[in-house]
């Protein structure tokens, strides 16, 4: 039943459509020349990617988008990802690009997705959107000003880079709490300015990933996760102020599943009412350099695990430290058929094996039995 | 009856509870597929139909082969909620479709993208999509031309003036 020859151009019009939406417009306008059908596809596509990286020079950027913008059929953009880099944006002197294409975005309705790195305050056609749902911005914002613009009710998902939430009046401001629909979250190299607790607790909240968050400008912070939809959490990257033990990451979620944590510090993890966490990975790679600190493993072991509350029938938990060079404790728990838990704990530089009789050990996994088993070894 | 679809319906167990109704589609060849309600109803034009009370003889899969129904099925099976335990595995399942640099591949992703377009199928729909566009992005327009197979009907004054039209996207 194979069709022979060129099937590509005789998909029907709405796929070709969808297809050459998704790309950088500029490969789209690019098809123009294939043959005679694909003259006019590219007019039609619903969405615009706008990338300053596949051009070298600014000033065919800005001829390219003009181009688009006239000769595209005006009908709602669905998705609009504009991104400009560093060198754009010191060459530019005035934004007369930028305000024509979140104009022209924000003059039909239907918008679903916005990505950009826009720097400066966004036109307000753009921000009053209620058909929203996905918006990845890297751009610094303030609190006020993340509050204050986007109707984030409407979100569902949401992606920050690079942005800065500022000092507030209170002091454990929860900045997620009016994104009321919010499934997704993803938050890269962000940084959080003079408040001891960072909470996040969106209702509908099912995937969050924190990679490179960093609290500054306080005496001890605090991340509070209480979520009552989560099921994947992932943590890395944590930079927090005080480095010590202070420094206490509560996770708060009855749905979660499966938790990854990369950790480089010394921190606490505090698991409460986590009754349905299935698998959880910690990995603790601390600096070189504070490898070979003494004591350095048993204070890990101390801190870690704190899991406060509840029943727990994770089938796998496997943590790592590397406390040495080429030394590294794994702390495994598994439990089988009979709910039976295995626990060992090796230094595989020694080669050697502890094993422990896993049911007690697990039922009491609390920091301060972690830490007294450590020091008896 | 093709593998998949009785793998799925021995596996099941449910045939004979009747808790879970099974539809029967047939495809254009006119192989007979046995598929329960609450996977198939993944295509929105089968649960338009189901919603509708029209499923209940057999449902003709115009212009999808058996060959091809058959992969939408194992799709269907893969997406059906709680059938793979975490995202990372399905993605990982799903990237065998995002290369279309052989010449099957390619045939196989056409007849996914005209089944999941017939069916209303978004989830096959976004995936198949997403692999042209990667195949198409990058591209020169006489390296498109041969990976797809495309005639050119333009005589060389009407393609430089095209290109001149539409010059900046064609500089780097």
């Amino acid at each position: 039943m194979r069709r022979a020859g060129d099937r590509l151009s005789n998909l029907p019009n709405p796929i070709i459509y969808n297809i050459l939406s998704l790309m950088d417009t500029k490969y789209a306008v690019r098809t123009c020349v294939l043959s005679k059908k694909w003259l006019f596809h590219w007019r039609y596509i619903h969405s615009l990617n706008f990338d300053t990286e596949t051009f070298t020079k600014v000033s065919t950027f800005r001829k390219f988008v003009f181009h688009v913008l006239r000769r595209r059929r005006p009908f709602g953009v669905r998705r609009l990802k504009f991104l400009i880099d560093y060198n754009y944006r010191t060459k530019s002197r005035n934004s007369s690009v930028e305000k024509k294409v979140f104009d022209y975005a924000g003059s039909y309705g239907g918008r679903e997705e916005l990505e950009t790195n826009f720097y400066s305050k966004l036109p307000e056609s753009i921000v009053e959107c209620q058909s929203l749902k996905t918006l990845k911005l890297s751009t610094y914002l303030s609190n006020e000003d993340f509050q204050d613009s986007f109707d984030l009710a409407s979100l569902t998902t949401l992606q920050l880079s690079e942005t800065s939430f500022s000092e507030t009046h209170n002091n454990s401001f929860d900045i997620f709490s009016t994104c009321l629909n919010l499934e997704n979250l993803i938050l890269i190299d962000c940084s959080s300015y003079g408040r001891e607790i960072f909470e996040i607790s969106a209702p509908r909240l099912r995937n969050l990933s924190i990679s490179g968050l960093s609290l500054q400008d306080s005496i001890k912070t605090k991340i509070v996760i209480s979520t009552p939809s989560l099921v994947n959490l992932n943590i890395s990257n944590l930079i927090l102020q005080g480095m010590n033990i202070k420094d206490v990451v509560v996770i708060s979620a009855p749905r979660l599943k499966f938790f990854n944590f990369q950790a480089k510090y010394r921190l606490t993890l505090s698991i409460e009412k986590c009754s349905n966490l299935e698998k959880m990975n910690v990995r603790v790679f601390p600096p070189v350099a504070w490898r070979e600190t003494y004591n350095c493993e048993q204070g890990y072991m101390f801190d870690l695990l704190c899991i406060t509350e509840g029943s727990y029938r994770e089938k796998s938990i496997d943590i790592l430290f590397k406390f040495s060079k080429g030394k590294f404790k794994s702390y495994h728990v598994d439990s089988g058929a009979e709910t039976e838990v295995v626990e060992f704990i090796k230094e595989v530089e020694k080669k050697r094996l502890w094993f422990f009789d896993g049911v007690t050990a697990y039922q009491n996994i609390e920091a301060q039995l972690a830490a007294e088993r450590l020091i008896s070894l | 009856m093709s593998t998949a679809a009785t793998a799925d319906a021995s596996s099941s167990g449910d045939t004979t509870e009747g808790s879970v109704r099974l539809l029967t589609l047939q495809s254009e060849d006119g192989e007979v597929f046995e598929v329960k309600e609450t996977i198939a109803t993944q295509s929105v034009t089968i649960k338009g139909m189901v919603d509708d009370d029209c499923a209940t003889s057999t449902i003709p899969v115009c212009n999808v082969t058996g060959r091809t129904l058959a992969m939408v099925i194992e799709w269907w099976n893969k997406h059906e909620i709680g059938a793979v335990s975490n995202e990372k595995e399905l993605k990982e399942w799903e990237s065998q479709f995002d290369t279309i640099d052989d010449k099957s591949d390619r045939d196989d992703v056409y007849d996914l993208l005209m089944a999941a377009n017939y069916l209303n199928i978004p989830t096959l729909l976004d995936c198949c999509t997403s692999a042209v566009a990667e195949a198409i992005k990058g591209k020169s327009t006489d390296e498109m031309r041969e990976f797809f197979d495309i005639k050119s009907d333009f005589d060389e004054k009407e393609e430089d003036a095209l290109r001149k039209e539409n010059q900046w996207a064609f500089e780097n």
